[in-house]
């Protein structure tokens, strides 16, 4: 096959004057010219939103209030988030919901390295992980409908469990008190599988050596846990937990469908707040600081744990 | 030489496709004048012929007997209607951003009445007067409709919507429970509490009273027929709010008290959705809920009054749905044949028996075979008639929010009625201040 030669520097932007961007340009301007549309695409919807949502936290938007003039108001709507009691205790409540993600991973973890070690020991495992993974595949509304109704008070299954085990008359879903841990249940229940089969593939990938090593020497299970699987599977928890720690601020579904964040806020977290505050009070600019602070804090807290991570995996060599 | 024949092929591929799609585009448009043209000299009496119209509208019973009904429209008219029904839950967000981004997605919109400050001072909405002379239609009686709604929904001397399918707050009452305990259906506050305190047997598992306290609009809406059987209201003269009022404590300790003492364990957060059910099966005997309750064995009255010398200000706030014509339209004079049609007795009546029995008309509440249908006609005429909106300004949402927010919080034991309507005073005096809307 005979190949035509093109100049490839003939089409590098002139522009570029560092002698390493040209030749790296010439050398790979095919690549680049077949990602660039993607890249653009990419730039488009995702930072195109990104600043015009910065934008609009300076002004003073109201989606139901177009007929006032815009205008630029500075940080007001930040200070108004640091000074609002609402915000501060969507702030806790949101935390409260985020430790939820500790106990996922626990659970994840133990149900992989279990699933993991007795693959070989027992029948029919594809319809356990099956199974186990039923919870990621219902919609997050429905799931909220569902356990609505299971922890209705007096129909509930939850509330027929509870008086079976003799705790009556507990609203789950009413007292603003307990509210939050129901919502963390359902979140433990729906998200557990997630962490479960992104650390079971990890597992699944881990050299056997060094577990034929321990068990010559004689290790004992938790020792081989302890010293073995978790070191080496450390990163994949980890990414797991970064992954649950992040969508977790897309949780918004769930907590409509079973609350609407009541009662009395008592499941408000920041989404829903955000939420309530761009689509309930139509105070768009607000939104999208509260938008904002919670983009800044995921990078923030992701960058924290990507340099853990990197840290860890280096001190394992 | 080979990729020199491939940049040809391609190049006479493109300028194929080019010529194909101006060709077909051309063709359609002919078609299109030439379908138009045809109409015209077809049928004079189906000025429309050939239109298409896009509807928003919120799924319910009543809507789907206009979205199962509309062939004959179509064939009356030569006018095509593309429907988008939407969940009660979605219709407020998808209607203001479809409206704010001037997307010309929806010719007709269908806005439950808490959004009709929002649209109507954002000059979305076409004065529906100005339509008939335009385009030369028929115009639609607004007369025939309930004038408390009309009169709502007329903003600068515009009218923005017709009236679809009103709802309110009423006390509903089951009529089995009240007459095996050989009590009337209360007029009074001391009545209320006297016949709930008669019914309410947890042991038996039956509850006197129970009303919508989940958190949200559904506090509030239920909150308001208390106030208003006082003789009170939300906001005063120059809209300045009267949250700490005697009156309102008043309202929110009795309205609070009623759901301790004699609502089931889970009233302190309970929608109509929940109760419904209870109040037909006789787990409760009387709730106050949207007028949305069709049951022989259920009675309905307005909120029973303070005392028997009261008068009231309003049964309830003015809840429920109406349609309105987008003012971007393109194609306002079919949109209005619809809405006609959508709005006629015969048409609203057959949506209301298919649905909710609470139509926007007061001429089908004569009518034998609605009366028939609905038992409780009469009430409902009474308490829809003269229902009020309480908010009438475009921060009401935010306004809901945070008075839903305190009641709830009220209702829980979070705070106390006080601290609750103080709290709610200041800041939505804050915002109607901050929205130009009150000054000192």
């Amino acid at each position: 096959m005979k190949m035509i030669k093109i100049k490839a520097g003939e089409l590098a932007p002139p522009s570029i004057k560092s002698k390493t961007a040209n030749s790296f340009i010439r050398n790979n301007w095919r690549p680049i010219a077949l990602i660039s549309p993607t890249i653009i695409y990419l730039m488009l919807i995702t930072l195109f939103p990104i600043i015009n949502t910065v934008d609009l936290s300076f002004q003073n938007v109201y989606l139901t209030q177009q007929f006032k003039p815009i205008e630029y108001i500075g940080l007001k709507n930040y200070s108004e988030f640091l000074s609002s009691r609402e915000a501060h205790d969507a702030m806790i409540k949101t935390l409260i919901y985020l430790s939820g993600i500790i106990i996922q991973v626990i659970l994840g973890v133990a149900l992989a390295v279990l699933m993991n070690h007795y693959t070989s020991h027992i029948k029919g495992i594809g319809v356990y992980r099956v199974l186990l993974s039923l919870p990621i595949f219902v919609t997050p509304f429905v799931s909220g409908i569902l356990w609505r109704y299971m922890f209705g008070y007096e129909f509930g299954l939850i509330y027929h469990i509870g008086s079976f085990l003799g705790l009556e008359n507990i609203l789950w879903l009413q007292s603003s008190s307990l509210v939050m841990l129901t919502v963390v249940i359902v979140d433990i229940w729906q998200w557990t599988p997630f962490i479960f089969f992104i650390v079971y593939a990890g597992l699944q990938g881990l050299p056997k050596e060094p577990y034929e090593a321990a068990y010559v020497d004689g290790a004992s299970h938790w020792k081989t846990f302890r010293y073995l699987t978790l070191p080496m599977a450390l990163p994949i928890i980890t990414l797991a937990a970064m992954l649950r720690f992040i969508l977790s601020f897309q949780a918004f579904d769930t907590i409509w469908a079973m609350t609407q964040g009541g009662p009395a806020n008592g499941s408000q977290i920041l989404p829903v707040y955000l939420f309530k505050a761009a689509f309930s009070t139509f105070n768009t600019s607000y939104a999208s600081a509260i938008a904002v602070l919670i983009l800044v804090f995921i990078i923030i807290i992701g960058q924290s744990i990507g340099k853990l991570l990197s840290k860890e995996v280096n001190r394992q060599g | 030489m080979k990729f020199i024949y491939k940049i040809n092929t391609v190049l006479l591929i493109t300028v194929l496709l080019a010529l194909m799609t101006i060709i077909v585009a051309c063709t359609q448009e002919t078609s299109n004048e030439q379908s138009s043209s045809d109409n015209t000299m077809d049928d004079a009496s189906k000025p429309f012929a050939g239109q298409e119209i896009d509807v928003l509208l919120q799924r319910s019973g009543d809507t789907e007997y206009l979205m199962d009904n509309t062939d004959e429209f179509t064939e009356e008219t030569g006018i095509e209607v593309n429907y988008t029904p939407i969940a009660y839950e979605e219709i407020q967000e998808r209607t203001l951003l479809s409206l704010s981004s001037n997307s010309g997605e929806f010719d007709v919109v269908n806005p439950f009445t808490e959004m009709i400050p929002a649209l109507q001072h954002s000059g979305w909405i076409e004065d529906l007067n100005k339509i008939p002379e335009e385009y030369n239609v028929e115009p639609i009686d607004l007369d025939q409709f309930m004038q408390n709604y009309q009169d709502y929904y007329t903003f600068n001397g515009e009218t923005q919507f017709v009236l679809f399918q009103p709802d309110t707050r009423v006390l509903y009452y089951n009529k089995t429970l009240l007459e095996e305990a050989g009590i009337d259906p209360p007029t009074t506050w001391e009545e209320l509490e006297e016949a709930a305190e008669a019914l309410t047997d947890p042991d038996e598992g039956v509850y006197g009273y129970a009303t919508s306290t989940a958190q949200g609009p559904w506090t509030v809406l239920t909150w308001l027929p208390v106030l208003y059987s006082m003789g009170e209201n939300v906001l005063g003269p120059d809209n300045l709010p009267m949250l700490d009022s005697e009156a309102a404590l008043e309202a929110t300790e009795f309205y609070t008290n009623m759901v301790h003492n004699y609502s089931p364990p889970q009233g302190v957060s309970m929608d109509v959705f929940e109760i419904e059910p209870l109040l037909r099966d006789g787990t409760i005997a009387m709730a106050t809920i949207a007028s949305i309750v069709n049951d022989p064995n259920i009675g309905m009255m307005s909120y029973p009054l303070y005392d028997e010398s009261t008068d009231r200000t309003g049964s309830g706030t003015t809840g429920g749905w109406g349609f309105g014509i987008v003012k971007d339209s393109d194609v306002k004079g079919a949109a209005y044949e619809w809405l006609r049609w959508a709005t006629s007795k015969e048409t609203m009546k057959e949506a209301a028996l298919a649905g909710r029995l609470s139509p926007g008309r007061m001429d089908i509440y004569e009518e034998p075979d609605f009366q028939e249908a609905n038992p409780n006609w009469e009430a409902q005429m009474e308490a829809l008639s003269t229902s009020k909106m309480y908010f009438p300004l475009p921060v009401e949402p935010e306004a809901q929010e945070i008075l839903g927010t305190e009641l709830s919080r009220i209702v829980t034991e979070e705070t106390t009625p006080e601290e609750g309507l103080d709290t709610a005073q200041e800041e939505i005096l804050e915002l109607i201040k901050g929205g130009g809307y009150y000054s000192e």
